[in-house]
């Protein structure tokens, strides 16, 4: 999977922990609740919450956070997987379907690395 | 109208061998491979086909045929392979040649699927069948088992993808929506109508024809082996068969191979690594 660093403008409701501060939070006073830089926990966010409380936070915050996206190649790869399983659902309790279950996936394995074409959209 | 489709359908398929000559190719070429020796057949491909004979080493060094030693010619191929491995090949580039023109990626994707079942039939064999010597047969009848599809794929493509749309649809697979519509299998029919315009052994019509439910055929050995072919070959989901789920294994079968886990991960670790030079021998073979 591709690591993608992305930077977008967030609700208050909306941090999540791994999440980096681009902007302080501030309270009403302008002080610095939380600086910016911060990579936020669960711990931070509560206490943060916690202090809002009774307040409707309509300010929007600015944050970094990492994404993963999926190459094409990924994405096909996991669809063939599942078309494979998908193929074996009639048989789920028989046992000699799931072993050939397993070798198949195991051989699609073998076969989409050393010959993707094999499986071309 | 069940049978106008049918009929309609082979003779478009048999007009287009006619304007082509084909069977009279093929029977030229059976009759040449039958009464001239090596050197002769070598020239009279040469005047003939040259395009095969260009293409004699990138068609059979590979893992489908698995030559002793690298073939550099065809007098190299009929003494490495047998007369008869070559004499099945030069027919079925010509009827591939003949038949299909136009580029088509269902067209590629069946073939994929036919390749590794004649692939998985023809290795399979003597893991079966220890006291039966493998022979070619059961690779070309591997290779047409679904060639009917292929041929309404060039055909008959609307009545392919109906037939296909509607397998997706109703969660079922392609032969299942043939039997609902037509009470057969439309593409069975169809094949084994043009092995026999071509020619091919009633053996290997009835192979085929049975190859679904094996204990029915005459020819119930070789019906079996194409019978888990088509089935281990589904189950990798290689090219498109039309199927959405795995064909369940006749229990005759089963019963008469003993078919055991361990017996399919020898036939896998022995046969898969071969599947790699399918597209390989699709372009040069197909196009």
């Amino acid at each position: 999977m591709q690591e993608k660093v992305i930077k977008r403008e967030v609700f208050f409701d909306a941090l999540k922990p791994g999440m980096k501060l681009i902007t302080p939070i501030l309270d009403d006073n302008g002080r610095v609740l939380v600086p910016k830089d911060t990579i936020l926990t669960d711990k931070i966010i509560e206490k943060t919450r916690e202090f809002f409380d009774g307040f409707n936070d309509t300010n929007r915050y600015w944050i970094e956070e990492k994404i993963y996206i999926r190459s094409q190649e990924e994405e096909k790869y996991e669809l063939l997987k599942q078309r494979i399983a998908d193929r074996f659902k009639p048989y789920q309790n028989n046992h000699f379907y799931q072993f050939l279950e397993n070798f198949s996936l195991k051989a699609f394995d073998y076969l989409i690395k050393k010959c993707p074409e094999l499986y071309e959209k | 109208m069940k049978n106008k489709i049918f009929e309609n359908t082979t003779k478009n398929i048999i007009e287009n061998f006619e304007k082509k000559n084909t069977l009279s190719a093929v029977r030229e070429i059976r009759e040449k491979f039958n009464t001239l020796n090596i050197k002769e057949i070598h020239n009279w491909l040469q005047t003939n086909y040259p395009e095969f004979v260009d293409k004699t080493k990138e068609i059979f060094n590979n893992l489908i045929y698995q030559p002793k030693t690298a073939i550099h010619n065809i007098d190299e191929a009929i003494a490495i392979l047998g007369k008869y491995k070559v004499l099945e090949t030069v027919i079925l580039y010509k009827i591939l040649k003949d038949t299909f023109l136009k580029e088509d990626s269902h067209i590629r994707k069946q073939f994929y699927h036919n390749i590794a079942t004649a692939i998985m039939a023809h290795y399979t064999v003597p893991i079966f069948y220890k006291t039966i010597d493998s022979n070619f047969e059961i690779f070309i009848c591997g290779f047409y088992h679904n060639f009917g599809k292929m041929l309404l794929l060039n055909f008959e493509k609307g009545m392919y993808l109906n037939i296909f749309d509607e397998s997706i649809t109703e969660n079922l697979n392609f032969y299942e929506v043939e039997n609902k519509v037509f009470a057969r299998s439309l593409q069975i029919l169809l094949i084994i109508r043009i092995l026999k315009y071509l020619e091919y052994p009633e053996k290997m019509q009835n192979i085929i024809e049975f190859y679904r439910s094996p204990n029915l055929g005459k020819y119930q050995k070789e019906s079996s082996i194409l019978h888990i072919s088509d089935i281990l070959v589904s189950s990798l989901c290689i090219g498109e068969t039309g199927d959405n789920k795995l064909p369940e294994f006749n229990k005759t079968v089963m019963n008469y191979l003993h078919l055991t886990p361990d017996l399919m991960k020898e036939v896998f670790k022995l046969i898969i690594p071969r599947f790699v030079d399918i597209p390989k021998f699709t372009k040069i073979i197909l196009f």
